[in-house]
Order: structure tokens, then C-alpha cells, then sequence
């Protein structure tokens, strides 16, 4: 028991260890080659500096790359969170904030406050949350009784995903040419435009997210093994399932308003954390926040420095690294 | 192995019916159980077994009659009260996650621990402590699917020890187990010295472990009492409807059941 729990909190280390080194790593790496040394004063320093190459530095450093990493560390974190408490409370290792039409829900709200609305910032959010909750309510709705059946839950689910990418894409189908080109752009996710003042809200939600899935981590990890089980110990089996899926719609809703449309973390990260350090949530929990940090930092240093002059979409980043890591997955298993 | 049983109930269950969309699955059952009592129910599939477990710790609420344990009726228990009451080891579904036997076993402590609570030093002794009686201490860091069927439910048995229940509530413990762990989980059941309500297929170990038994079929008490009273070719044969002879067993000189298997029909 001591040696999995000295194991696991070596991990835990190495994962903090690793974000912190994922950032730093990832301020000096961009068009503009900074060295590591001058990423590292800048950050410890006020970028008042006297020579102009090194204020542009600290300039790029600070209102360009560090909102950027750190939205993408928050995304990582908040999509990866929400993937696995999603996967643990319905089972089903497949889940993901997409397979619940979270996401597609979320992103037709937020592209409805764009088009239909011209939104901006606060619109942009709201639209985006709101699609992320009516999403989660319409799945309850059409699941109706059998919302306490966790595969009609799934299925429900499954179907409203399709019912508003169908939306989605009848609104991308009647924008102008140049509208439907950036509202694509959008969907396909991006942390280029993220700036200081944008943090705030995600973070907050997904920290609040993580606090609720870290106070409720024994009763998911025991719904894990079944609602039988959950209900012979007293858990509230019905009111949990339903609270976290709403949880999990606002923390997804927010950081796609944010970011858009990104893929793939909610389903992968979680499976690498519990092959590291089990699945009982209260071991898994941070390890997955910290790994989805980690991953989402990478993948924007990738997505931003793989061709010249050209920025790629992080969703496909994470498609493409997450369907190579799905085969792997499916090769392994028995 | 009957024994001397204190007389106050620990648990009681009165006229409780059950019934789904006009079926009844349960008609009038009433019967007590006694601190440390161990009482087996016996009957053939479908006869109600599990739902009678099911009803008693609240799975199925919408029965009629009443559960009480020890004086006060179990719907008046909030749910993660009666879990501090009510141990139940059925068996475990296949899980799509591999979990760790220690982290089964961490789940009885689910009722005792508040929401914000952390596990402390107590909770692990706990923990070592229920692993070590059902003697799994070893393999408490393995994942629970490299488990064997013996071993799975031993592990079982030990969270709902940690559970620190007064009664525990079996269904089908030695369900496709071999003789030799059918025996060592009964055993195990009968030294924890916990009042057990255990649902079985197998009668001859019915009536080596069990202290009563209650013979169920369609959803009525066809006879309860003692190993002897329920356990009669009469009884056997009308409610299973086969061939059978009951002798005695050389070693523990209680009923012991023979089958005809070259029966023609199902004629009793």
C-alpha cells in the first residue's frame, strides 16, 4: 500500500515537474527564437529592459506566448478532467465531452452568438454555454426514465451530438464564404488569439470543476464498478450522474467558447493517467489534469512550429496524435 | 452449527410484498434474523430470491410491508445510514477499468467518510485489517481482474467488512466457485460471526453452513425453520420438482441431499 502510494506521488512530482518545465520549454520555441536563458529572465524580470531586441522578446514572452500556454495547459486540463470523470460515471471508456454532444452543443452556441448574433467576448461565452447545457438537458429530456440506464443515457447523448453538428452545419451551410472560412477555422480550435484577461474564466471553471470531481472522488470511483454496488453504499447514484454531467457541459462549454472545437484529450488522456496510476479517481484524478496540461502545451508548441509561417489548427493536432494513440490503444488490448 | 442465538432480532421483515407491473415477484414474506445468526435462501431460479435482497436494503423501494432493523423500519433510514447497517456482496460486474483490489476494498469506507473527508491512518489499518482476514493482504496492489473467482469474492467479503455492517446480505456467494473455495467462502462467512442473510443454489452446503433456511418458490415462503424441517424430500421435490433423497451427511450427520439425474420428466 506505502509503495503505491510513494509510486503514485512520484508521479505526481514528475507530472508538476514536467508542466513547469512544458511551459518554460514552450516560451522559448515560436517564429522567434528566444533562448531559454533570456524566456527565463524575462519571465523573472520586468520586460523594461533598455535593449530593444530584448523587450521585443519579453514583449512576445509575455502578451503573446504565455496567455497562449496557459490557455492551452487549461484546456488541456479542463477537457482531459471532464473526459475522465465522463468515462468513470458512465462507464463506458469511449466517453468524452464530444460523445455527449457537449462539445457540438457548446460550438453551435457559440457559432449561433457569431452569426446570429455578430456576438463578441461575453456573447460569444454565453452562447457557448448555453448550447453546452441544452445539450445535457436535451439529453435528459429524450432519455426521460431511462436517464438511471446508463447506455440509453449514452445513446441519447450520441444522437443529440449528431442533432446539433446537423445545426452546426446548416448554419456554416448559409454564411457567406468568409463568415463559414473563419467559423471553420474556429471549429477546429485555436489558442493564437488568447490573451490575459481571457484566462479567468476558464480557470475558474476548471478549477471548480476539478474541486467538485476531486470532493466527489470516492462515489465516482465506486460508480465505476457499478450502480448496484454505488447504491448498496449509500451513493445517490441518479442526482451524481446527473450533477457531474452538468458540471462537465459548463467546464467543456467554457473552454470551447474560448478555444473552440478540440478533440480527442477528454478520450485519450484520461486512459494514459489510469495506465500509469490505476483508476480509482483519487489517484487518477490529478495525474490526468496535469498530463492534459502537459499534452495541450505540446501539441500548440507543435501546431504553431511544425510549418514556416503557418499556425495549424489544434484540433487537428490532437486528431491526428489522438487517432495514432487510439490504434496503439486498441493493439494493446487484449 | 446451530448455536446458541441471542433473541432480540436484529432484523425483521413483515409481510413484505412485491410486485412489478401487476407480477408479483414477492407475496407476504415475514421472517427474523438473529445476531449472528446465518440464514440461507434457498429456492429455484426466479423465485426471489435476489429481489427479496434487493427490497431489504432499499435497491427496490416500492414494496409493501416493512423492514425494520433492529426496531426501526428501514425506510426511515437515509441510504448511507442503512449502508452502515447493510453490507451486500453479490457478485461484481465486469468493469471496463481496471481497479485495484485495495481500492475495492477502500470502498466500504464510502458510508463512514464524509465528502471532504481524507483517508487517515485508522481508515488504512482498517483496510489491512479486513484484507488480512479474508487473507488477500498479499494481493491487495493487484488489479481485481487477476483475481481468482475465490478470491474475487473474498475481497468482496472484505470491503463490506470495512463497511463495519451488523448484517450482511449475500447473494449467490459461492456462484461459480470450485468445492474446495465454495467451502472456504462459507467458512469464512460463518467466522466473521455477523448476521447473514445469504441467497444459495447449493443446498448440501445450505445445510452445512446455515443456522436456518428459508425455502422460497414464486415469490412465497414455501417452509423456513431448521435445516431438518426445510430440507425434506417432500419439500425438495415438490418446489425444484426432481427426484431427490435426503440421508445424512457422515460427517456433520445433517440432511444431505442425493439427486436422481436419471429422472424421466420433471414429475418429482
Amino acid at each position: 500500500m506505502h509503495q503505491s502510494l510513494c509510486k503514485q506521488n512520484i508521479y505526481t512530482i514528475l507530472m508538476i515537474m514536467s508542466v513547469i518545465l512544458s511551459v518554460l520549454l514552450a516560451m522559448s520555441i515560436g517564429s522567434l527564437d528566444i533562448s531559454l536563458t533570456d524566456s527565463f529572465n524575462c519571465l523573472f524580470s520586468e520586460h523594461t529592459s533598455s535593449k530593444s531586441s530584448d523587450s521585443l522578446a519579453c514583449t512576445i514572452i509575455w502578451e503573446i506566448r504565455l496567455p497562449r500556454i496557459l490557455m492551452a495547459a487549461i484546456t488541456g486540463a479542463g477537457l482531459s478532467a471532464a473526459g475522465l470523470i465522463l468515462q468513470s460515471v458512465t462507464r463506458n471508456p469511449l466517453a468524452d465531452p464530444y460523445l455527449f454532444g457537449i462539445s457540438s452543443g457548446a460550438s453551435l452556441g457559440a457559432v449561433s452568438a457569431m452569426t446570429l448574433f455578430a456576438g463578441t467576448g461575453i456573447t460569444i461565452i454565453f452562447g457557448a454555454l448555453s448550447g453546452g447545457i441544452l445539450s445535457i438537458l436535451l439529453m435528459l429530456i429524450i432519455a426521460g426514465r431511462s436517464v438511471y440506464v446508463v447506455e440509453k443515457l449514452l445513446l441519447s447523448g450520441v444522437a443529440i451530438s449528431f442533432m446539433l453538428s446537423a445545426f452546426m452545419s446548416l448554419i456554416l451551410y448559409y454564411s457567406t464564404p468568409d463568415v463559414a472560412t473563419s467559423l471553420l477555422f474556429w471549429m477546429m480550435g485555436s489558442f493564437e488569439n488568447s490573451q490575459w484577461n481571457d484566462l479567468l474564466l476558464p480557470a475558474v471553471y476548471v478549477l471548480t470543476g476539478a474541486v467538485v470531481f476531486f470532493i466527489f472522488r470516492r462515489w465516482i470511483t465506486v460508480i465505476q464498478t457499478g450502480d448496484e454496488t454505488a447504491l448498496a453504499l449509500g451513493i445517490p447514484v441518479n442526482q451524481l450522474r446527473v450533477g457531474i454531467l452538468l458540471v462537465c457541459a459548463i467546464m467543456t462549454a467554457v473552454i470551447v467558447a474560448h478555444v473552440g472545437g478540440i478533440g480527442f484529450v477528454g478520450l485519450m488522456i484520461p486512459h494514459i493517467a489510469r495506465y500509469w496510476v490505476g483508476t480509482a479517481v483519487q489517484r487518477v484524478l490529478l495525474t490526468t489534469i496535469l498530463l492534459g496540461s502537459v499534452f495541450m502545451i505540446w501539441v500548440d508548441v507543435v501546431a504553431r512550429s511544425l510549418l514556416e509561417a503557418q499556425v495549424l489548427p489544434i484540433g487537428i493536432v490532437t486528431s491526428a496524435i489522438g487517432s495514432i494513440f487510439f490504434f496503439i490503444m486498441l493493439k494493446r488490448r487484449k | 452449527m446451530s448455536k446458541n442465538l441471542p433473541d432480540k432480532a436484529i432484523m425483521t421483515v413483515d409481510n413484505l410484498s412485491w410486485q412489478v407491473d401487476q407480477l408479483s415477484i414477492l407475496k407476504q414474506i415475514s421472517f427474523d434474523l438473529m445476531p449472528e445468526e446465518v440464514v440461507g435462501i434457498i429456492g429455484p431460479n426466479g423465485s426471489g430470491k435476489s429481489s427479496l435482497l434487493k427490497c431489504i436494503y432499499r435497491r427496490y423501494q416500492d414494496f409493501t410491508g416493512r423492514v425494520s432493523l433492529c426496531g426501526k423500519p428501514t425506510e426511515d433510514y437515509q441510504q448511507r445510514q442503512l449502508a452502515k447497517n447493510l453490507a451486500v456482496v453479490s457478485q461484481e460486474p465486469e468493469s471496463n477499468f481496471e481497479i485495484k483490489t485495495i481500492d475495492i476494498v477502500r470502498m466500504g469506507l464510502v458510508p463512514h467518510k464524509g465528502l471532504f473527508e481524507f483517508d487517515n491512518k485508522n481508515d488504512e489499518n482498517k483496510l489491512s485489517q479486513a484484507l488480512a482476514k479474508v487473507d488477500l493482504l498479499n494481493k491487495s496492489e493487484q488489479l481485481f481482474s487477476s483475481l481468482s473467482g475465490g478470491e474475487k469474492q473474498r475481497a468482496l467479503i472484505a470491503r463490506a467488512l470495512v463497511q463495519e455492517p451488523n448484517i450482511f446480505l449475500m447473494d449467490e456467494p459461492t456462484n461459480h466457485l470450485d468445492i474446495q473455495h465454495q467451502i472456504e467462502i462459507m467458512q469464512l462467512i460463518r467466522q466473521l460471526g455477523i448476521g447473514t442473510i445469504v441467497t444459495m443454489h447449493d443446498l448440501n452446503l445450505a445445510a452445512n453452513f446455515c443456522d436456518r433456511l428459508i425455502l422460497l418458490n414464486n415469490g412465497e415462503i414455501v417452509v423456513q425453520g431448521s435445516i431438518e424441517e426445510v430440507l425434506n424430500s417432500e419439500h425438495i421435490a415438490k418446489v425444484f420438482e426432481v427426484q431427490v433423497r435426503v440421508d445424512k451427511n457422515p460427517f456433520s450427520q445433517l440432511p444431505q441431499i442425493a439427486l436422481n439425474y436419471h429422472q424421466s420428466g420433471r414429475e418429482g
